[in-house]
């Protein structure tokens, strides 16, 4: 045995050189060093399998980090495999997944997948070069929330193990930032795809398309960032209205349309906000005002950490869609956001 | 024995087997015998046992005398199916000469007045019990029958323990007169029969046990056919055991120690190539045997001190402890498992568990890791591990698990040192440069793996000095341990593990895809040559410890064997 600095290796260990920035859709490929709970796949890196789950990147000294993940039709069956008896059967709740990179809460996921739906979300997210230690590695932790260490107590009607079967599609490691303008506001669903917000993920077939997102909860994430203005707009029709015929039908979604305005016009108590720092468990101070449309302005204060929103509103309230966020800052009153792919659809420049 | 063969397979199988034999069998007329066991329900234990067996036929021509059967308490709690019709034609194919129901046989020895011995047959010859003693018709020890009766019982019951209420019971007392009959019975076999060899799937517990023990006594070699790999067995020869033998396991401990430092340490500087590749196998659990993990997680990907230093913050914390203090991995045994037949420290193996759990929070200068089994289930019906960590929920930096809920990435960046009795991480993890404080004896705890300490006393004192050394930053392992680590993996694994057409790999399942391979490789390989029978040849002759897959004992042959270092 020759001399090694480790142990760990053989005299039959080779090191497989990873160019940067790679792209990844395979397990396989040597980028993706070590893992724990989680199955690599062939046409995409792979899916948790246990919550927390880990996934050990190569990466040069500093640089951006993009994932793209998705729950799917999958996912129900994955949690269902690996999740033991002792955890209580739910229906579909929404998952809340925290992203920790280099053991640092960076972001976190609301993930609602009903029915086995695909939906999708990005994280996005830069290493500085002092984050990355000799050999290169981005150990990046999904925790269900029920499984996080962390001081928050676990809001009710979330998934438990909500890691577990989550898919990670593709990988981007080392992509310097864009150079591009930065946007004053962006759309409800490019700015979910940024994972600016996180509401219940993307569609598939409404990714790189802008327009507004449906929260398909009282929950929702704000990610780390600058000051933030949120637009949220009543759902233009009920939930019960959305028949699979409905959706075809101008006569059903007038009818709907209708529906909500005079919903609207019955006295109505305005949806209120609570919001909690996912890394401390505090109270998140969140400023909100409603206008007599019912739209509703949500402001929060820079965040190092992300935020879970909880919207409280009364039972005859129709339900909230994202329109827009916009970034701002105190003195200026609109600030650079931090977190943009070129090309992206919905941006505002 | 368990067969899941379609009775047509089932019927070209024994046809194709009985004319191979036919024809690659010496004549064995002579009054000489092998005894081989077909008493476990797994078809592949019988069927590496006949195996071995003819292919000794070709060394020493004997007749075949196999014991079979099952009872209701092997049957109840652990067989899943015995069937002694498929083994009579089995063994038909093998062209054995007697067939007995061993356990019918030990119903007739246990309603036996003392004064009636109950004589039987091989073929035609009549064999009758004798001897004076304490145990009837046999020269066996009463506490050495007691013994194989308590491992039995406890395995059986899947218990840790007796108490000693449960050792006055029926139904202990029951199993000991079956023990007495299967006493009765082998001694009667060996004491009468001339006999070349036991061969046998197992050494533990009254069925197979007490038949190694007579063997012993009457200084016939037992050949243990290993349930794993591709074809591993160990043979104790009579003349290899100085004065009354300790048992089986214990002997073999010391042979296999001698054999090590004599061919495989004194041979390295050939072997280190080879070693290092098995290394490289293991670690990504490519290979076998490697029975206790399976799939992604059994997997160990760290490479370097800084993703072993990552992997090990993340995991830390997933588990609550405390990332200051170095941690130390309580390996729990199977509890059940073929109670004190091997030397160990504690009075079981359970005991070595709760007196190790109990001692953690007066050693407060390290993490404690718990890690119960990943079969535990098919050992222990009594919650012994929940109930254990339950008594100890309160201690910090403490955690209990299975083992199966932990990844070898996270085992392996965290434990700092592994404490086990007896168990496969106590050479698994020093070949990594992991240390490992074993309480026991294992085949390999004479190679000077991982650290062996003899009595209770220099077990605590070494733990203590230990935990003492890792706070200090200091190492606990030596690159020389780390290389006789890999030299017995690759010993277990390459060289004690004999490939053979004529052998299916244990892993070769189900039953029919089993059968159907060796038939095809009986029919259409000739069978000149193949290595299940050089490697019997060679054990035989030169009265080894095992099977080899070459001439470990010249270096010249080894290094003809061995492919040279790639790197040059």
């Amino acid at each position: 045995m020759s001399a090694k600095a480790t142990y760990l290796l053989t005299d039959r260990d080779t090191e497989e050189t990873v160019g940067f920035p790679a792209s990844l859709t395979d397990g396989r490929h040597p980028a993706v060093r070590l893992t724990e709970g989680f199955s690599r796949r062939v046409r995409t890196v792979g899916r948790c399998t246990s919550s927390p789950s880990v996934l050990g990147l190569a990466f040069p000294s500093g640089g951006g980090l993009r994932l793209r993940v998705a729950v799917d039709q999958h996912t129900p069956t994955t949690w269902e495999d690996a999740t033991g008896p002792e955890v209580p059967r739910g229906g579909d709740e929404p998952r809340l997944v925290l992203v920790c990179v280099q053991r640092r809460l960076r972001r976190a996921l609301l993930l609602t997948g009903r029915g086995g739906k695909r939906k999708n979300a990005e994280i996005h997210l830069d290493l500085e070069p002092d984050e990355v230690p000799p050999g290169g590695l981005a150990l990046v932790e999904f925790w269900g929330i029920h499984e996080w260490r962390g001081a928050v107590a676990v809001p009710p009607g979330l998934m438990p193990r909500a890691a577990t079967g989550l898919s990670v599609l593709e990988a981007e490691l080392g992509r310097g930032p864009a150079p591009e303008p930065m946007p004053r506001r962006i759309d409800g669903r490019t700015s979910e795809s940024l994972g600016w917000v996180s509401t219940g993920g993307v569609p598939t077939r409404k990714l790189g398309s802008a327009g507004p997102v449906a929260l398909d909860s009282d929950l929702f994430v704000v990610n780390p960032g600058p000051a933030l203005r949120l637009d949220l707009a009543p759902l233009p029709r009920k939930a019960s209205a959305r028949t699979r015929w409905g959706r075809y039908s101008q006569h059903a979604e007038r009818a709907a349309e209708l529906a909500l305005q005079a919903l609207l016009r019955t006295p109505m108590e305005a949806p209120g906000f609570t919001a909690v720092d996912l890394a401390t468990g505090a109270d998140f101070a969140v400023g909100d005002t409603c206008d007599p449309d019912g739209r509703v302005e949500v402001r929060l204060a820079p965040r190092t950490a992300p935020v879970l929103v909880r919207i409280v509103r009364s039972q005859q309230h129709p339900g909230l869609r994202l329109m827009s966020c916009s970034a701002e800052d105190a003195e200026q009153g609109v600030a650079d956001p931090v977190l943009v792919r070129t090309g992206q659809a919905g941006i505002e420049g | 024995m368990r067969l899941e063969v379609k009775p047509v397979d089932f019927e070209r199988f024994l046809g194709i087997a009985s004319v191979f034999w036919r024809n690659n069998l010496p004549a064995s007329d002579g009054d000489r015998w092998i005894v081989v066991e077909a008493l476990h329900h797994q078809s592949r234990n019988v069927l590496r046992n006949l195996l071995f067996a003819n292919a000794l036929r070709r060394v020493e021509p004997a007749r075949i005398l196999v014991l079979t059967g099952t009872d209701e308490h092997w049957y109840g709690t652990i067989w899943a199916d015995f069937n002694v019709e498929k083994v009579e034609r089995l063994c038909e194919a093998f062209h054995v000469a007697e067939v007995i129901d061993v356990h019918a046989l030990a119903d007739r020895f246990t309603a036996a007045p003392d004064g009636e011995p109950p004589a039987f047959d091989v073929a035609g010859e009549r064999l009758v019990p004798s001897g004076e003693g304490p145990v009837r018709w046999s020269g066996i020890t009463p506490g050495k029958l007691d013994a194989s009766t308590y491992a039995s019982v406890c395995r059986l019951d899947l218990v840790p323990r007796l108490d000693p209420e449960q050792r006055e019971d029926a139904r202990y007392t029951g199993r000991g007169l079956r023990s007495a009959a299967f006493a009765g019975i082998y001694e009667t076999l060996f004491r009468e029969l001339d006999t070349v060899a036991f061969v046998t799937s197992h050494v533990d517990y009254d069925p197979w046990g007490l038949g190694v023990e007579a063997a012993l006594r009457h200084e016939v070699p037992v050949v243990h056919v290993q349930s794993t790999g591709s074809l591993k067995a160990y043979t104790l020869f009579p003349e290899k055991v100085a004065g009354e033998p300790e048992g089986f396991r214990a002997e073999m401990t010391r042979e296999i120690g001698r054999y090590f430092d004599d061919h495989v340490w004194a041979n390295r500087e050939i072997i280190r190539p080879s070693a290092e590749l098995v290394a490289w196998r293991s670690r990504s659990n490519l290979g076998r045997p490697s029975w206790w993990r399976f799939g992604a997680s059994a997997v160990c990907e760290l490479r370097t001190p800084g993703e072993r230093a990552q992997f090990r913050a993340y995991t830390m914390e997933r588990l609550g402890l405390d990332p200051a203090l170095p941690v130390v991995t309580v390996f729990n045994h199977a509890v059940s498992d073929a109670l004190g037949t091997n030397r160990e420290s504690f009075g079981d193996l359970a005991g070595w568990f709760e007196e190790t759990v109990r001692a953690a929070p007066t050693l407060p200068a390290a993490n404690w890791l718990v890690l119960d089994h990943p079969d535990q289930d098919k050992y222990d019906s009594t919650g012994h591990f929940a109930s254990v960590a339950e008594a100890h929920a309160s201690f910090p930096n403490m955690v209990f698990m299975s083992s199966k809920d932990l990844s070898k990435n996270a085992l392996w960046s965290m434990t700092d040192l592994g404490l086990t009795v007896r168990g496969s991480v106590s050479n698994e993890l020093p070949a990594f440069g992991i240390p490992v404080l074993q309480t026991g004896w294992s085949e390999w705890s004479s190679c000077s793996v991982s650290t062996v300490v003899t009595d209770r006393e220099s077990y605590w004192k070494t733990l203590t000095s230990f935990i003492e050394a890792l706070a200090r930053g200091e190492s606990l392992i030596t690159a020389e341990q780390v290389e006789r680590a890999r030299l017995w993996l690759w010993f277990y694994r390459g060289a004690a593990d004999v490939a053979s057409l004529l052998v299916p790999h244990w892993d070769l399942m189900p039953e029919q895809t089993h059968f159907r391979a060796l038939e095809i490789n009986m029919r259409s390989v000739e069978s000149d040559g193949d290595p299940l029978f050089s490697a019997v040849r060679r054990m035989w002759n030169r009265r080894e410890p095992f099977l080899t897959r070459f001439d470990l004992t010249s270096a010249e042959a080894l290094s003809e064997a061995l492919p040279a270092d790639p790197r040059g």
